[in-house]
């Protein structure tokens, strides 16, 4: 027992060296911490007895608070606390119990305490016991599957949240739920195409932006606690499928520091919006595709009407002999030329469909270039020559490969009506030429010419450069040219400003297999 | 009484020049918006066009726009050739004196150019 001033330790009549005797026996075979403070009067109490429990709980030594006053040995965050329960337990004139967290030199601590007012008769109280329960283990479970709890309800809002397919939005409504519960700022940063990006930043004080650089370390994958200056900062990585598309980085201003459940949390939350962005990006896609079909749809149907048009009406016309006398001849030609317009078509739509399944077959034998290129410009002579565009060629003799030569025709036939159709009626420059072992293809026009944002789609099946209203076609000449092309071991490339005209180059090893 | 027509499809102009012709009309053609604005800029005067509405470099709506923006040629009576399922409503808010959905019937084309140039006080010269 280690006091200072018990009352009854020294002189004191029987009945209270009985009442100390009781005390000692409770002091000294008590589990529980216990001190007895004196009631000094005008709010002033001082410690006059600890156990040894009591040091041990607390990690102070004696001298530190025997005779001490309460203020010296309470943690000032607590004082008034402990004032008010004293001055409680001494208005009930009966114990009454609280409980305390308090951070003291062995740590956080948390206790149940009852507070025993002592006194005579009717006289004043004039001493304190207090016996204290610890709580602390029983104390921190709760706390944290209280944590968890509130986690597991903080996660499931986040879920619904980015449940939206409006990306950006929900990721700033992710953001905002978790400012103030993770900490004082949250940002999300995509790295996409273009870049690093930040898509979010949310600050609970508008005058400290969130400002933090996402770590180099969740730039590698991984989740991470770290400091900036008095920051404490948490990042984790946003992956899908291992490929780092962004990331969420959250900062704490105060005394909060980062702990394991912390990170699985956001860690889960990274997880999540992850999924959440490659949900909105697939639905985006496929809508995208779903429209491009559609557009190709309605092409497709426009560009079957212009040739059914002209035969439906010449077909009418001859009939019903309502044609001038030299026009039957060229009623029948147009609809020759367009009875093979409308078999070009479904042979289009066919490839299309070979393509899309791999089932491209070639027919590989030795072709001149050269002559393909001549023999495809005699064909397209008509169109030619009514878009007003001059042709010049250019061909290096004897440039022959074992190719597909149907396939070639079509490679050569595409690039060319595209420069006739873009051309603006301007000159028309086709090149055939070798080096090494590789074959060179090049049409050149000075028409409209291809911004360089879409130089990649445009050989993508139902792309095109322009709008549909004005230009016909089925924006399949470009991806059949590619895929043929592929399918013989080349490329296809375009270089091209807007408005500047367009140079499209094929390069084809001569034969299959060789670079 | 002359017929402009315009569409950027070779093969459907000389057809419906041929039986336009045969009619007994005069018939002038244009492959796009921008050759027959040119025309009507250089001081031709149909009596009607009969206008396609999907070409490249000026659409038929894009043309109607600065055909009706020069008091010249403002009051020309226009017949829209299209292959829009919604032709009629396109035609009423366009102003169109007629409509012709592709694939048109001879018959079709023939009474609608007659009955749009009627409304204006034209007709064929007997052929």
């Amino acid at each position: 027992m280690i006091s200072a001033g018990l009352p009854g330790a020294s002189g004191a009549p029987e009945e209270l060296r009985t009442n100390a005797r009781l005390l000692s026996l409770i002091y000294d075979h008590t589990s529980d911490p216990v001190y007895l403070v004196c009631v000094e009067g005008e709010g002033g109490y001082r410690f006059v007895s600890v156990n040894d429990a009591f040091l041990r709980v607390t990690g102070y030594r004696a001298d530190q608070v025997v005779n001490a006053p309460m203020e010296h040995v309470v943690p000032s965050a607590n004082v008034t606390l402990v004032r008010s329960q004293y001055e409680r337990a001494i208005a009930a004139r009966r114990s009454v119990v609280y409980e305390e967290k308090a951070e003291l030199p062995a740590g956080t601590r948390y206790a149940e305490i009852t507070l025993i007012p002592i006194f005579e008769g009717s006289g004043p109280v004039t001493h304190i016991l207090a016996d204290l329960r610890d709580i602390t283990a029983r104390t921190l479970v709760e706390l944290e599957r209280e944590q968890l709890l509130s986690n597991a309800v903080f996660l499931s809002d986040a879920t619904r949240l980015l449940a939206s397919l409006d990306i950006e939005h929900a990721l700033g409504d992710m953001a905002r739920l978790a400012v103030p519960y993770l900490g004082d700022g949250c940002a999300v940063d995509f790295f996409g195409d273009g870049g690093p990006r930040r898509v979010v930043a949310v600050s609970r004080e508008p005058r400290r932006p969130m400002f933090v650089e996402v770590h180099p370390t969740v730039l590698g994958g991984n989740a991470l606690v770290y400091r900036v200056g008095s920051t404490h900062c948490l990042g984790v990585p946003l992956l899908i499928k291992g490929r780092l598309v962004g990331a969420i980085t959250i900062r704490a201003e105060r005394d909060r520091k980062y702990t394991a459940i912390d990170v699985a949390l956001v860690e889960e939350l990274g997880r999540r919006a992850a999924m959440a962005i490659e949900n909105a990006r697939l639905y985006h896609g496929a809508e995208d595709a779903l429209r491009a079909r559609d557009d190709f749809l309605s092409i497709a149907a426009h560009e079957i009407r212009g040739p059914i048009t002209s035969i439906h009406l010449a077909v009418q016309a001859l009939v019903q002999k309502k044609l001038a006398p030299e026009a039957p001849t060229r009623a029948l030609e147009l609809i020759e030329r367009e009875d093979r317009r409308l078999s070009r078509f479904v042979d289009e739509l066919l490839d299309l469909g070979r393509m899309r399944t791999g089932q491209l077959q070639l027919q590989l034998e030795d072709v001149d270039l050269a002559e393909v290129a001549q023999d495809v410009v005699k064909r397209l002579g008509g169109e030619l020559a009514s878009s007003g565009s001059t042709l010049a060629i250019t061909a290096q003799p004897h440039v022959v490969g074992q190719w597909d030569k149907f396939r070639m025709e079509q490679v050569v036939a595409n690039l060319l009506s595209n420069a006739i159709k873009f051309g603006l009626g301007k000159p028309i420059e086709l090149s055939v030429s070798q080096f090494e072992q590789r074959a060179r293809l090049s049409v050149r026009d000075h028409g409209i010419g291809v911004d360089p944002a879409a130089q990649e789609r445009i050989f993508m099946p139902f792309e095109r450069n322009v709008s549909v209203r004005h230009y016909g076609g089925l924006g399949l000449g470009l991806h059949i040219v590619k895929t043929i092309v592929a399918a013989m071991g080349g490329s296809v490339r375009v270089e091209s400003e807007l408005g500047a005209g367009a140079t499209f180059v094929v390069e084809l090893p001569l034969r299959l297999g060789e670079a | 009484m002359n017929v402009l027509v315009v569409d950027d499809d070779r093969d459907i102009r000389d057809i419906v020049a041929m039986v336009l012709s045969a009619e007994g009309y005069q018939v002038q053609t244009a492959i796009d918006g921008v050759a027959a604005l040119e025309l009507l800029r250089a001081g031709a005067r149909p009596s009607l066009i009969l206008l396609d509405m999907m070409m490249p470099r000026l659409d038929g709506e894009a043309f109607l726009k600065a055909m009706r923006s020069d008091p010249n040629t403002a009051g020309i009576p226009v017949v829209i050739l299209t292959g829009h399922p919604a032709a009629r409503v396109k035609a009423a808010e366009l102003g169109a004196a007629g409509y012709l959905v592709k694939p048109v019937e001879l018959i079709d084309l023939v009474r609608t150019i007659r009955q749009a140039g009627h409304e204006r006080g034209c007709s064929p010269a007997p052929p």
